[in-house]
């Protein structure tokens, strides 16, 4: 008997669940709305966004030009990075190509540079950076003070002996730091977002605008019931999404999965429940599609400005940082991250999928009792 | 001399294979007000859009104010006024905001402006709601705003497309009374309609039917040719549902049978009929829709199926009961207040009121869509707001505007409203079938909802309402912008269920609709300020819409009702 009944309510979901497909489906455009994005994205966005430096010109300016600063000089000129090498022998010409940013950068290797060091004095050699580019000047910066760390090395070995400090960064778990791998996986957490967000947030607010949804709170449907039927298809077809993502992630761009795949997806299912919630939040809160388009876009910009995605959260206020501890995207990044290439620990996971699990419990728990207490 | 506003010969306008309009010369005379009356489907939206140029014919020739529409656009807008079905209100706007955008987009000078903006807000009493946003008028409100935004730039030709649809009748009288007043100005009014006794107040009609004019001229010729064919039917054994009932069954010759009061308003033409019926029918005078109706090829007869398998097992004692029903909003305003009624088995109850007076508010109340601040809501004695999944289950529930989901198939709509009421295997497979074969939704199972006829969607939203076998029916203006033949067809289905002991609560804005109901209640200011049978709410000769609106300024005249 009890059963029975839970079956008949089985089957009432089902219904719900079947529309919502059909839905989505039904319309051309929703269809391309959903299988579009992440061939798009990985496709462009992987291959094009980089954050890495490559296949930069440069301006070398050497002022001496005796054998040490031609040595120093080839070994600028012969780092992979650098495409084009630009030679001149005044200030103007090298001020001109910065300026029509012919170049990233210039050295200038001063006077008596050779003279100077043999005379152990040590001498300074001058970077000049395009500070417009902050990004990727930093990073060719901190790379060119490598080169001249080891350069200084190199010589001190030959000449008088001197205790030099060399920096000699690594990258963890990214050894040969490729920015792929970093796009990639953000990519799976910021686009399987989007798309629960959208599903949830406009399904709900279309049919508010049709007027099916009093139809269904009318119904003999419990309020919890109405919220899985507007909850599961939306996290399946994200998790379809996020699944040929993943695909892409370890067939097309090799990057490895040091967690278990169950654990990935026990993560993945937990995000998505979070934002859900917060999907249907903003639908409930709004009560034309429009209204929720914006409202999703008062919530993505923010979010995604200070999960750490583009700018480290180090670098942020203080009072920004502390906003943190409510967005999901920040410990969806983590969780990502560490179970594809960190094999993050237990500990870990739940500390990041704790505070996940109370958003989704928090949001969807008012959804809930918004269904039940019908506002008008 | 007559002066002609428009001069039509032999229009025709092809959608493809579909033949809209058919064939139609007429010419529209200077400063009348000229119905344009039909079923959906006759053609009337299509005509109005040819006469303002915004589609081209197939062939034959308009001239409006002289001007070619096809060529003449810019210049003909100048003089012309349009309201279509659904005016362009931006509801974010204030009155004069809107106001101030359509004057701007009819390059209105900035001296006019306030001399016409006065002049309007006058004319359609929204002189105290100027900075009111449209979106928070009501309905009666709305279509004056529009109005006003029409008559901008002084036109001399106005049109209007259906402006009565989900509007309450005082509204409605208030809008024409309006319009006459232009008219006296010799502005030209063309009013599509699908209220048929609205049409009895035109200077002259035009009937379309499936793209062809059927009839032109004065409404009471038509009515006139009605004379000694319309009755008044009574039974002393029978109620008059079951004479309906057993009248559009009965295979006779018969134009048309609705309910009025205690009785049935019949009309025949055939003599032999007359005369079988003569023991219990006395001669009325006939009506604009009697005729109407007879042109149109008379009433749909027969039974409805629909009751077929229709078994109501409760015995609670009322049905449907609200027991001081109050909502308030914001802590002052009585959107509904001590509003109580009880509905018993088999009894249709009607919810009457203007716009904006609390009526949708107590509808909503009593369906559980919003919950009351004091007060109870029963269903088969079951308190709404305890067990809401339990009470929902008896209910069949048709929203407004017969809400679908409009990108779905037929078949999928018909599906899913199966399985959210728990039906399931071949008990869900032979229901839909069964509404399929009842209404006719066979040819459109494949197609998107929102792409259906007005009246088929009506009947889609039904059999979505019904296919549970409720045992109680919650219909929210059930009838709104259909026409009479559909709205008949779908009182049959209602009747026959009522009949098997369904009970039905309904708000509508058609007062000959509300005819039907066993009782009613006026619901005006937040409060039920009549309850009775049709027959104890009209006084001796009154209309129903008479009566509606003696007792709503009754109500006004003596504040105490409303306290």
């Amino acid at each position: 008997m009890i059963f029975q009944k839970f079956f008949s309510r089985l089957s009432q979901i089902n219904a719900l669940i079947i529309k919502e497909f059909h839905i989505i489906w039904s319309d051309y455009r929703n269809r391309i709305m959903i299988i579009l994005p992440p061939i798009i994205e990985i496709g462009i966005f992987a291959f094009t966004a980089t954050l890495e430096v490559k296949n930069i010109s440069m301006v070398m300016f050497d002022k001496d030009n005796t054998y040490i600063s031609r040595s120093l000089s080839e070994k600028f000129e012969n780092t992979p990075v650098v495409k084009k090498v630009y030679k001149v022998d005044n200030y103007e010409n090298l001020k001109d190509l910065i300026d029509r940013q012919k170049a990233y950068m210039a050295v200038v290797i001063p006077q008596n540079f050779q003279a100077d060091i043999f005379a152990g004095k040590g001498s300074e050699v001058q970077f000049i950076l395009d500070g417009r580019k902050s990004n990727a000047a930093q990073i060719i910066g901190n790379y060119f003070a490598q080169i001249v760390n080891n350069f200084t090395y190199e010589i001190d070995g030959v000449n008088v002996p001197k205790a030099s400090i060399s920096i000699d960064a690594r990258n963890w778990f990214n050894p040969n730091v490729d920015y792929q791998w970093f796009i990639v996986i953000s990519l799976i957490a910021v686009l399987s977002m989007v798309m629960v967000l959208a599903i949830t947030s406009l399904t709900l607010a279309q049919e508010k605008e049709l007027g099916t949804f009093d139809q269904i709170l009318v119904s003999p449907l419990k309020s919890s019931e109405i919220l899985i039927g507007k909850t599961v298809p939306a996290i399946i077809i994200s998790l379809l999404d996020v699944t040929i993502m993943i695909l892409a992630a370890l067939w097309i761009f090799n990057i490895p999965l040091t967690s278990s795949l169950f654990t990935l997806y026990f993560c993945i299912i937990v995000f998505l429940l979070s934002i859900c919630g917060i999907g249907l939040f903003i639908s409930v809160i709004c009560s034309t599609q429009q209204q929720a388009i914006l409202g999703v876009f008062v919530f993505l910009v923010p979010v995604f400005l200070l999960s750490g995605y583009m700018t480290p959260i180090e670098n942020m206020p203080v009072a920004l940082q502390k906003l943190g501890i409510i967005n999901p995207l920040t410990y969806f990044f983590t969780l990502i991250k560490g179970v594809f290439l960190k094999d993050i620990s237990f500990v870990a996971i739940m500390e990041n999928v704790i505070p996940l699990l109370i958003i989704a419990v928090s949001t969807l728990g008012f959804v809930n009792w918004f269904f039940k207490k019908k506002l008008d | 001399m007559t002066n002609y506003v428009a001069n039509i010969t032999n229009l025709v306008k092809k959608f493809g294979d579909n033949t809209a309009i058919n064939d139609i010369s007429v010419s529209l005379e200077e400063g009348k007000i000229i119905g344009l009356v039909g079923p959906d489907g006759a053609g009337k939206t299509t005509f109005i859009r040819l006469l303002l140029g915004l589609l081209l014919p197939t062939s034959g020739s308009i001239k409006v104010l002289g001007l070619n529409p096809a060529t003449d656009v810019d210049e003909l807008h100048k003089y012309i006024g349009y309201m279509p079905q659904k005016f362009g209100l931006y509801e974010d706007l204030s009155v004069i905001e809107n106001l101030n955008l359509y004057a701007d987009l009819k390059n209105i000078s900035r001296e006019e402006k306030d001399a016409t903006f006065k002049m309007l807000l006058d004319f359609t009493g929204l002189q105290p709601f100027q900075t009111r946003l449209a979106g928070n008028l009501s309905g009666g409100m709305k279509q004056k705003l529009g109005l006003a935004c029409a008559l901008l730039g002084k036109p001399k030709f106005l049109l209007l497309d259906e402006p009565g649809v989900g509007v309450d009748p005082i509204s409605r009288r208030e809008l024409m009374k309006m319009v006459r007043n232009l008219a006296q100005n010799n502005m030209t009014i063309l009013w599509s309609t699908s209220y048929l006794d609205e049409a009895e107040g035109f200077d002259e009609v035009m009937l379309f039917n499936e793209g062809k004019m059927i009839y032109n001229g004065i409404p009471s010729m038509l009515t006139q040719t009605m004379e000694g064919n319309v009755f008044l039917a009574r039974k002393e054994d029978m109620k008059n549902r079951a004479l309906l009932r057993t009248l559009l069954k009965s295979g006779k010759k018969i134009v048309d049978a609705v309910i009025e009061g205690d009785a049935v308003r019949l009309v025949v033409k055939d003599d032999a009929v007359k005369k079988e019926f003569q023991d219990f029918i006395t001669p009325v005078k006939p009506k604009f829709e009697d005729a109407v109706i007879d042109v149109l090829g008379g009433a749909p007869l027969g039974e409805s199926l629909v009751a077929k398998n229709i078994e109501v097992k409760s015995n609670a004692e009322y049905m449907i009961e609200a027991d001081n029903l109050t909502k308030v909003y914001g802590g002052n305003f009585y959107a509904a207040d001590k509003i109580s009624f009880k509905v018993k088995k088999g009894e249709i109850f009607g919810l009457l009121g203007p716009n904006g007076a609390g009526k949708s508010t107590t509808f909503k109340m009593m369906c559980g869509l919003s919950k009351p601040t004091f007060g109870h809501a029963y269903i088969e004695g079951i308190d709404m707001t305890k067990n809401a999944s339990l009470a929902h289950s008896y209910l069949g529930y048709m929203a407004q505007k017969f809400s679908l989901f409009s990108t779905l198939t037929v078949q999928a709509n018909l599906n899913f409203f199966a399985g959210i009421y728990g039906l399931k295997g071949e008990v869900k497979k032979e229901r839909i079938q069964q509404m399929v074969d009842i209404f006719d939704l066979q040819p459109y199972l494949n197609k998107w909802a929102g792409t259906l006829p007005l009246g088929f969607k009506q009947r889609l939203a039904l059999s979505c309402a019904i296919m549970h076998n409720p045992s109680i029916l919650f219909l929210d203006e059930p009838t709104s912008g259909v026409d009479p033949l559909t709205r008949r067809e779908f009182w049959k289905h209602i009747n026959s269920m009522v009949e098997k002991g369904v009970t039905v609560m309904v708000t509508t804005h058609f007062m000959d609709e509300a005819e039907y109901c066993d009782r009613i209640a006026l619901i005006y200011h937040g409060h039920a300020i009549k309850i009775g049978t049709p027959n104890e709410i009209k006084q001796r000769g009154e209309t129903m819409e008479d009566a509606f609106i003696r007792i709503i300024q009754e109500a006004d005249e003596n504040k105490e009702v409303l306290k």
